[in-house]
This record gives structure tokens, C-alpha cells and sequence, in this order.
């Protein structure tokens, strides 16, 4: 009986250390309007979604009032779906991480933040700081990370990375928190109109690959499926059209197609509040479900670990609507 | 996590009015101290040749708003363009015209300044009550026909108090509901049994106003559809705030065109109002843009309609409307001077620093990043000059005023594209037409642009005639010095292509990076001597030079001196009375045990030596070293001259030898503090201690006193670790200090001197080189 027992273990934990388990899958909530719809409460309950990581609102600065500035704020209509873990997001930018004092700011987000969600700090497993940090601004940032993981010592302090902080952890720093998220999107050089893709391509992401298996702090993974429109004017970056604007946008007939994903405009026009010019170009980019599948088995090979959170950014895109379950689990299932 | 790879660049695009810019201005990074140039530092088109002042902060700008002509004196607009009084000065008036009081009462502080409690008093006291009151107060007493507008007043107070935020952070203001509904109604009831068009304009905008803030947008449309028989005659200032927060509520309401148009005609009230109604300016698509236009009731409503238009997004558009409608329209010529503006700011480079980049205009030129021909941009802005050109033209030959404005406009525009012949008629044709004084301005600007281009061979003849143009420009004009800037840029690039790097720096000096590259300051010289018989242009140049003979003779001087050549650096000072006469700040003659600059620069000085005389005293020192009586005076001078050696080094307490009118280094005390293989240390007879170490050895050998010996000795001791730092200090590993062979001679040949103890005393090094690393009592400036 008790050799049966033994072999019993032995095999099971055999199957358990051979097998990987695949990641869990979650979505970042990036709209300014919280509002369930069915789709999106369809796909969160076939992927039996844990988290949402909700983007609350961005802190910038104003100079105007020398203090900190709270844009694109979350506005929420609805009740979250229950069950499912929220995790709030603030983006922070570099000009508010370096005038801002950190006690006074980061309390100051922890009480907005609860007041937009509606709940209190108690019921949030995590906290997520998303800031694109440089020589600059890094130990400004890393001081606010400090600063929270004190007002906040119970709540698991996460942070964004970018592919170049990956790389190179020595010159940009380690942020001091218990996980990060990496951010394997935006990869090129939108500024570029010649770049076709630049939220996620090949040649853009492989000089960073193999540094993702060294890094030192835990690892959750953020994928992108969604679009976006660059708006370019004699060479440059006039603006971006988001999401929601953007099927509007394209429709219009003052566009003279002239590539797969390229606009440009034959006479002047107004559209969502813009104003396009004669001449100007519209590129319209945009990720699916296959491109993310196909940068997770870029990204396999250099990822060590299995017990991470895959996040798809970010639940209300087009992108997403048009996918069913599967295609996510297809994703997650490359990682098993 | 954001979808941007550089939000703070992006921010920029979105909330910096992005309708403003050209294309985009250099994307400013959070962190920088950098500015980029402002439109007004590299332009050479003057916008001021519009006559008339009211568009004058619209002029294009990297800011969202023209700061005016004067870089020296910003805000400092054309006298004329002052916008009139602000609407609290405004309204102060308008209370005082109504309630007839003269000047002398503070009715500011009445309206602005008191606390709503105090309205109170006014009252009690207009209703005839005798009380002891400030003088302030005091003019209201027994006036009874004063309390309906004291009423007024006091419920005004009242919502300021509601709608005051005293600490605001950040989220949306929460205001008192209930007072505001209740204020609101009460603005109601007084608008409309108020007696007479002052308070009744009062109730009418205190109410749209708490319609506005309440989100009562349909309640404060409706008022304002139905109300709008105030005319400003009637209404006085408030008619345009009144308008302003109607077609607020419209714009809430989602009626864009309607508020468009609303806030167009604000505009057009021009002074204080024309900022906000711009800034409120924000047409949403197309159609709904057409649905304005059917809108207007008036042909003039139209010409702001596309006027905006022009200055929001699309001037050439706008034109191109205006001047069906009316080409004699005032809101044509900002519109035109924009569109130039935008162009020059597309095609021009004129940087106010060196650094930022060359001289030039290329109208094919783009962008910083590879045009890709593809999409062809040049295409594009080719087009769009065409089109420009063609509108100026017509607008040109329709137009009867201002119509120099809009040859130079297209003379400016040709000259862009190098069409200099063209560019030449257009000029021809302004200057018959009794151009303004700012016009004048700009044909100088560019008769000066196109003299350079006949002057690419330089003959005589040709900078004689540059020399001309350069004497017409108007001193005090920003634009004419960015013109002036832009053409010897353009003159050094003709002397570099002959091959003449002299007169390249002349033209467009920049000093300390010539001559940090060249040691050969003669031809300088030999310009600067005979100044007098260069043309007047040449001369005007050299005039220009921001370094004086004097200079150049101190840059040649000092050469000579870290060669050691000491008669040679007299004989260059003896050339120019003024050469070398920085003082500097200790005796360069002293010497310590451990170096201390401040402790020397602060002893008091007999002597206070130049660089001039330092260099007669190394001269009548080193020459003693050998004609001296005996060998104790040769020693004696021996080790002075050692000292003056030692202290004209980066060591010594007398760098300022080294300071020229273009070296910087001599102040530079963090060298050891960021090496890296990009930065290594600098090297040089400046950082050379060896001459001085050389010195020292023969005072040594000269001397036979042992205290004097051993002084030598660690005076040696000095200078072989000031030589160990700047050889070897900044290799891996190597530590901090190494002992040398006079560190073992001073142990080993003088341990039995006073001066052997006071170096243990002063030295950490020397005390632990003796007594063991590490010793506690050797280590100095323990904290």
C-alpha cells in the first residue's frame, strides 16, 4: 500500500514539474468610460478572467497651478464584474515624477483612485505604475515606488518595463517593486510614416529579446491587440487617433487611399475634432490575435518562468471584440 | 500601462493647441533646461507689417501666443497693440458711471475686495441707518437708490463665495448645489423685475453663468436665445460674457456649430474677449464646420468664420474663402503672414546657436527624419507653395490696401525658393507703393538676403555694396539682427568653400572652439594691424569680433608661457598696453605644504602680480638661478622660480595664467570626476608638473642647507604625485595615492628635520606613508 503511495506521488509530481502551466490570462481597461457590455463580460467569463487592470487616470503637472494635474480620469458607469480582481493603473508622466513631492502624491492618487473605483484600498491585491522613466525622471519615479510601498505596505507594487529597460537594468535601474509588467508593444518608431508597424514587429523587438530571461524582478507579460491611427503632416506626428475615432475617421471621403493602411487627405477637412490638411497622411496601425501569438513564441524561448500573468492591452478594442476565447487561449497556450 | 512610446511627446501634440504649430515644433523633453528657438529668433519676415495692432499676439509662435517683437523686452508689443482695460477695470467703470460717483471713491475694492458681509453695511447704511463705518463705506449713506445694485452685489459676493476653490489639487471642484440652485434662481427673479439695462445685464450674465456651472445647458441656451435683445449698447460689458457663457453652453450642449459661431462673433468684439473666443474655437467635423458657415447672418460673420479657420488650422484655406467673400477684408493679412510663417518655419534654418545646426533655407528640405519619397512630402509642400503664391497674387491684384504687404509676402516666398529674379519685382513693386515703416524694415531684410546672392564671388565691388545694405537695416528690429545673423553665417560658408578658415571665424566668430582647434593666432593679428586699410566691409567684421587685439596678443602670450618661453610671452605683451593684465588672486610665488588655493588667495599681498609681471619675475628668476652671487641665492631663486613653475599648473594657486579670453579649462576643479574612455582626462604643459619638479631638484643640488633640502625634496615629493595622478591615477585599481622616490628620500635623508615633522603634521598621505594605512591619526577631514 504504501509503495503504491509512493509511485502515486512520484507520478503525479513528475507530471506536475514537467508540465508548464500556462499563464492567466487578463486585460488592461484603457477606455475613459467604464460600461459593461456584453461582448466584453462574454469574453471575461469564458477566459475566467481574475484581473482587470483598470487605468484609473494619468498624473501630469501643470505649471499654470504648480501642482500635480489629473487627466483622461475613469469614469465608471457600471459595476465591476464580480469576482474579478481589480488592479488600478496610473500613468505618471515625467514631468509630474519630477516636481511632484512623492508622500503628497502618491497619497493623493491612492485617495482619487478610490474614489474613482469606488472601493478602498483594502480590496486592491496590487497596485500598477505605469511611467516611461529616463536618467531624468528614474529616481523621482523610483522615490514615488518607495513612497508607496510605504502608504501602501500591504498591496503588491508593480510596475511597467520597457523592452530598453529590460536590456539594460544597470543604466536605467531595477524600479523597487515586488513585480513588473513588461510592455512588449509599441517597439518602433511611430514617428517614422516608412515604419509600417511599429506597436509590434520583429526586427524592432529582437536585439531586446534574450535580456528578458536575466532580469531580476518577477515578470508578468502585456501583449497588444488594438489600433490606432498616426496622423502625419510633411513628416511628422501631428497627433494619434485613438480607437474610438478612428473607424470615423478612415470613412471619410476626403481620403484618397493610397497603401493598405495609408491616407492622405485631397482637400482640408475637420473630423472628431481634428483638422487634416491638404496632404496630410493617416496611418492606420493595428495589432491581432495572430501577431500575439506570434510575439509570444518570439518571446518564449527567454521566458523563464510560468507563473505570470499574460495581459492583453486592452479589453475595449475592436481588435478584441473580433476574437473569441480561443484565439486568447491560442496565445496563452504557446507559453505551456 | 499607456500606448505611447513617449507620452510627454505626445502630450505636447494634444494640449499644447497643436492647431498653432506648422508642423510640429522640436518635441520638448520633461527633464531639459533646453528651449528650442522661438519663431521670433529666427525669422526674417516681419509680421508687424500688418498696420493695424489686433492681431498682433496671433502671429505664429512656438507658445501659444506671440510674446511681441522684442526679444530683450518680451510682452513689450507694438504701443498701439495695448488690448485695452481688462473687464474688472471694465465693469468698475460702468459702476461708477451708474451709480454717478466720481473717480475718487476705491470702487475696485467695493466690488473685488470686501467680504459679502460687508455688502451689508453698505446697505444698512443706504437704507438710511447712521452708523460709525470705514470710509470706504462711507459714500452710500441715505443712498437710497443705491440698494437694488448693493442687492445685486451681494448675491454676486455670494456665488464668488460658492464657486471660490481656495486649495485645489486636482479633480473636478465640488460646489455647494444647493446654494448654486438657489443663487440661480434667484439670478432669475432678479433679472427680471430688475429696473433698469445695468442690473439687468448683471442677473442676466450671473445667471447663464450658475446655468453654465450647474450643467443647465438647455436652461442657459434657451435664456440666451430668448434674452439676446440686450445689445451691447445696453448691456455694456456684460454682453460678452453673457455671450461668451451662452455659447459655452451651447458647446456643452454638443450645439458645435452654434457655439462656433457664437464664439467667432466674440471674437470679433475684439479686446479682452478675442483670446478666450479663440481658445473656445473648436470645430468638431466637416459637415457640422458647413452648418456654421450656413449659420451666419452676415458676410462679415462669414470672413471671421474662415479667418479663424486660418488661424486655427489652415490659412491658405482660409484666404482662399476670404477673398471670394471680401478681398478687402481685415482678417486677410494675419492669415497671409501665418501662412508665410508657417512655411518659413517649414523651410528655414537660422539657429541663434552655433550648436543647433546650420544656416540655410531649403524649401525641399523636410524634416530631421528620412523623408520617405514614397509619400512624397516635397510634393506636397511644393504644391502648397504654389498655391500660397497664386493666392497672394490674386489677393494682390483685387486688394487696395496694405498691398505692399502682399508683394513682400510673395517676395519673401520666391526668395525661399531661390527665385531671386522674382523675388527682386515683387520687392520693386512694394517699394512704389509707400510701403509703412515695418514694410521699409522687410525690404531691407530682403535686399540684403539677395545682395548676398549676387555676391557669392565676393569681389570688392560686391562686399562694398553687402556693406550697404548691411548699414540700411534697422539696429533695433529683431528680425533685421536674425537677417544680419543669417547672412554672416552665410558669408562664413563662402569663406570656408575659398579655403580662408581666418576670415570664416571673422565673419561668424565663434572663438573658443577656433581656437581651441588652432594654436595660429598671428593671422588674427595681422588683420587686426591694418584694419585701417581693409575695405569697410572687412573692417566692419573685425569690428564685429568679440576678441580685442589685446586678446589675441594674451591667447599668443600664454602659448609662450606654458613653453616656457617667458622672453618671447614679454615681448607679445609688450606689443598692446592692455595684454595680460588679469590680476591674479595669490602670490604665485608661495608654496605649501599641502596646496591650499583659497588659504593663498586670501594672504595678504605686497605684491599683486599679473599675468604680465609674473612673467617679468619668472624671467628675472629663472635668469638668477645661474647669474646669481652664490650658490645659496641661485638655490634661493631657483626654487622660487619652481614655485611660480608649480603654481602657473592646474596644481598651483595661480591657474588664471592659463585664462585667456577663450580658455575655460583653468577653472575646471572636477576633471578626476567623470572619466570614462569618452572623457578622458585632459592633458597639456597646463597639467604638467615636471618643469617645476625639474626646478626644484636644481635649488636641491644647489643648496647645502638641510631644512632648504628637505623643503626641495617634498616640493618634489608634490609634484612627482601631481604627475602619478595625471598618469596613472585614472587606471583601474590603482587606488588614490602611491608614494614616489621623494616620499622614501624626505623618510630615508630628513627625518631628523622640523620641516620632516610639520609634513607628518599637515599630510595624511605622508604621516601614513610613515607610520602605516590606516593609522587613526594621519587621516584628516575625518567628517
Amino acid at each position: 500500500m504504501k509503495t503504491k503511495l509512493f509511485f502515486l506521488l512520484l507520478v503525479l509530481f513528475i507530471s506536475v514539474s514537467c508540465s508548464k502551466k500556462e499563464p492567466e490570462i487578463a486585460f488592461y481597461h484603457w477606455k475613459s468610460n467604464y460600461k459593461t457590455d456584453s461582448l466584453s463580460t462574454k469574453l471575461l467569463g469564458d477566459l475566467k478572467v481574475k484581473q482587470l487592470f483598470v487605468h484609473v487616470f494619468d498624473v501630469d503637472w501643470s505649471d499654470d497651478l504648480s501642482a500635480p494635474e489629473l487627466k483622461s480620469r475613469l469614469n465608471k458607469l457600471n459595476a465591476f464584474p464580480l469576482g474579478v480582481e481589480i488592479i488600478p493603473v496610473v500613468y505618471l508622466t515625467r514631468r509630474a515624477v519630477l516636481k511632484a513631492d512623492p508622500t503628497q502624491l502618491v497619497q493623493a492618487i491612492v485617495d482619487e483612485s478610490e474614489k474613482v473605483l469606488g472601493n478602498s484600498k483594502q480590496h486592491w491585491k496590487a497596485f500598477h505604475w505605469d511611467c516611461d522613466w529616463n536618467d531624468a525622471t528614474r529616481k523621482g519615479f523610483f522615490n514615488i515606488l518607495e513612497t508607496a510601498k510605504q502608504i501602501m505596505p500591504k498591496i503588491e507594487q508593480v510596475s511597467t518595463v520597457r523592452l530598453a529597460q529590460v536590456k539594460y537594468p544597470a543604466k536605467s535601474g531595477v524600479p523597487p517593486v515586488n513585480r513588473v509588467v513588461l510592455m512588449f508593444y509599441n517597439v518602433g518608431e511611430f514617428r517614422q510614416l516608412s515604419e509600417l508597424n511599429s506597436i509590434l514587429n520583429y526586427s524592432s523587438a529582437e536585439p531586446y529579446l534574450k535580456s528578458i530571461s536575466a532580469y531580476p524582478l518577477p515578470m508578468d507579460l502585456a501583449l497588444p491587440a488594438f489600433q490606432w491611427g498616426i496622423h502625419y503632416r510633411l513628416g511628422e506626428v501631428q497627433g494619434i487617433v485613438s480607437e474610438p475615432e478612428l473607424a470615423e475617421v478612415c470613412a471619410d471621403t476626403s481620403w484618397k487611399v493610397i497603401g493598405d493602411t495609408l491616407f492622405q487627405a485631397k482637400s482640408g477637412f475637420f473630423k472628431s475634432g481634428r483638422y487634416f490638411k491638404t496632404g496630410d497622411i493617416l496611418k492606420v496601425e493595428s495589432t491581432n490575435l495572430d501577431d500575439c501569438k506570434q510575439a509570444a513564441q518570439w518571446i518564449k524561448p527567454y521566458w523563464k518562468t510560468d507563473n505570470f500573468t499574460l495581459i492583453f492591452y486592452h479589453l475595449n478594442s475592436p481588435v478584441v471584440y473580433a476574437h473569441s476565447a480561443e484565439s486568447f487561449r491560442a496565445v496563452s497556450a504557446v507559453f505551456r | 500601462m499607456r500606448i505611447l512610446p513617449n507620452r510627454s511627446a505626445l502630450y505636447l501634440l494634444f494640449f499644447v493647441s497643436f492647431f498653432l504649430h506648422p508642423k510640429s515644433f522640436p518635441l520638448l523633453q520633461g527633464c531639459s533646461w533646453w528651449e528650442p528657438d522661438d519663431i521670433k529668433n529666427t525669422s526674417m519676415f516681419i509680421p508687424e507689417m500688418i498696420s493695424t495692432r489686433n492681431f498682433d499676439p496671433f502671429f505664429l509662435s512656438i507658445w501659444d501666443y506671440y510674446d511681441g517683437p522684442s526679444d530683450s523686452d518680451p510682452y513689450a508689443f507694438r504701443q498701439e497693440a495695448d488690448p485695452g482695460p481688462d473687464m474688472n477695470s471694465l465693469n468698475a467703470e460702468e459702476w461708477r458711471s451708474f451709480l454717478k460717483v466720481g473717480a475718487d471713491w476705491e470702487l475696485g475694492r467695493i466690488l473685488y475686495e470686501i467680504p459679502e458681509s460687508a455688502v451689508d453695511t453698505l446697505l444698512l447704511l443706504a437704507r438710511g441707518k447712521t452708523m460709525k463705518v470705514n470710509a470706504l463705506y462711507q459714500p452710500s449713506a441715505g443712498k437710497k437708490e443705491w440698494i437694488p445694485a448693493f442687492e445685486y452685489l451681494k448675491l454676486a459676493k455670494r456665488l464668488s463665495r460658492v464657486l471660490r476653490v481656495d486649495e485645489y489639487y486636482w479633480g473636478e471642484p465640488e460646489f455647494d448645489l444647493k446654494e448654486l440652485i438657489a443663487l440661480n434662481s434667484a439670478f432669475l427673479k432678479g433679472y427680471s423685475t430688475a429696473s433698469n439695462d445695468f442690473l439687468k445685464a448683471r442677473y442676466a450674465f450671473q445667471y447663464i453663468r450658475t446655468c453654465k456651472v450647474l450643467g443647465l445647458n438647455k436652461e442657459g441656451i434657451a435664456f440666451g436665445k430668448s434674452e439676446f435683445k440686450l445689445t451691447p449698447e445696453r448691456s455694456g460689458s456684460m454682453y460678452s460674457r453673457i455671450k461668451g457663457y451662452y455659447a459655452g453652453c451651447l458647446y456643452k450642449n454638443g450645439n458645435f456649430a452654434e457655439s462656433n459661431l457664437e464664439f467667432a462673433r466674440l471674437y470679433d468684439l475684439g479686446g479682452p474677449y478675442r483670446f478666450t473666443a479663440f481658445q473656445s474655437f473648436h470645430p468638431q467635423s466637416e459637415a457640422e464646420w458647413q452648418q456654421t458657415i450656413q449659420l451666419t447672418k452676415t458676410t462679415r460673420e462669414k470672413e471671421i468664420l474662415w479667418h479663424l479657420l486660418g488661424v486655427y488650422a489652415d490659412p491658405i484655406r482660409g484666404m482662399q474663402e476670404l477673398v471670394s467673400l471680401n478681398a478687402e477684408s481685415e482678417y486677410l493679412p494675419l492669415l497671409l503672414v501665418r501662412a508665410i510663417q508657417i512655411g518659413e518655419y517649414n523651410s528655414l534654418s537660422n539657429p541663434t546657436y552655433e550648436s543647433d545646426g546650420e544656416a540655410y533655407v531649403n524649401l525641399e528640405e523636410l524634416t530631421e527624419f528620412t523623408p520617405d519619397p514614397l509619400y512624397s512630402w516635397n510634393k506636397v509642400k511644393k504644391e502648397e507653395f504654389n498655391t500660397l503664391l497664386n493666392i497672394i497674387n490674386t489677393i494682390a491684384a483685387e486688394r487696395k490696401t496694405d498691398t505692399p504687404l502682399w508683394h513682400l509676402a510673395a517676395a519673401y516666398l520666391v526668395w525661399m525658393n531661390k527665385q531671386f529674379d522674382e523675388a527682386e519685382k515683387y520687392i520693386q513693386k512694394a517699394s512704389a507703393m509707400a510701403p509703412n515703416p515695418a514694410m521699409q524694415n522687410q525690404i531691407y531684410i530682403l535686399e540684403l538676403l539677395l545682395e548676398l546672392e549676387r555676391s557669392r564671388k565676393f569681389t570688392e565691388a560686391n562686399e562694398l555694396k553687402l556693406f550697404e545694405r548691411i548699414k540700411q537695416l534697422p539696429g533695433n528690429e529683431t528680425r533685421a539682427g536674425n537677417g544680419l545673423r543669417y547672412l554672416l553665417r552665410q558669408v562664413k560658408n563662402i569663406f570656408l568653400e575659398r579655403n580662408d578658415p581666418v576670415w570664416a571665424e571673422i565673419a561668424w566668430p565663434t572663438p573658443d572652439a577656433y581656437f581651441s582647434e588652432s594654436k595660429d593666432v598671428q593671422p588674427f593679428i595681422d588683420i587686426f594691424l591694418k584694419r585701417d586699410q581693409l575695405n569697410p566691409f572687412r573692417s566692419y567684421l573685425v569690428g564685429r569680433y568679440p576678441l580685442k587685439l589685446h586678446d589675441l596678443y594674451d591667447i599668443q602670450a600664454t602659448q609662450e608661457i606654458y613653453n616656457l618661453n617667458f622672453q618671447a610671452a614679454r615681448d607679445i605683451y609688450a606689443k598692446h598696453p592692455d595684454a595680460g593684465k588679469t590680476e591674479l588672486y595669490g602670490n604665485p610665488f608661495n608654496f605649501r605644504k599641502v596646496d591650499c588655493h583659497d588659504c593663498d588667495h586670501a594672504l595678504p599681498q605686497k605684491v599683486k602680480y599679473t599675468k604680465r609681471s609674473f612673467v617679468d619675475k619668472m624671467i628675472e628668476l629663472q635668469s638668477k638661478t645661474t647669474s646669481a652671487a652664490d650658490d645659496k641665492e641661485k638655490a634661493n631663486n631657483a626654487f622660487l622660480f619652481a614655485n611660480g613653475l608649480y603654481n602657473m599648473t592646474w596644481y598651483g594657486n595661480a591657474r588664471l595664467v592659463r585664462q585667456t579670453a577663450v580658455s575655460i579649462d583653468y577653472f575646471d576643479s572636477n576633471r578626476f570626476a567623470y572619466l570614462s574612455q569618452e572623457n578622458p582626462l585632459q592633458s597639456g604643459p597646463f597639467y604638467d608638473c615636471r618643469p617645476a619638479l625639474e626646478y626644484y631638484l636644481k635649488a636641491y643640488q644647489l643648496s647645502s642647507e638641510t631644512e632648504f633640502k628637505a623643503r626641495c625634496v617634498w616640493m618634489a615629493a608634490k609634484c612627482e604625485h601631481n604627475h602619478w595622478l595625471e598618469t596613472e591615477y585614472s587606471s583601474p585599481n590603482n587606488g588614490d595615492f602611491q608614494s614616489g622616490k621623494y616620499f622614501r628620500k624626505l623618510k630615508t635623508d630628513y627625518a631628523q628635520t622640523k620641516y620632516y615633522r610639520e609634513v607628518i603634521e599637515e599630510c595624511g598621505y605622508f604621516c601614513q606613508f610613515i607610520n602605516g594605512a590606516g593609522t587613526q591619526r594621519c587621516i584628516r577631514n575625518k567628517d
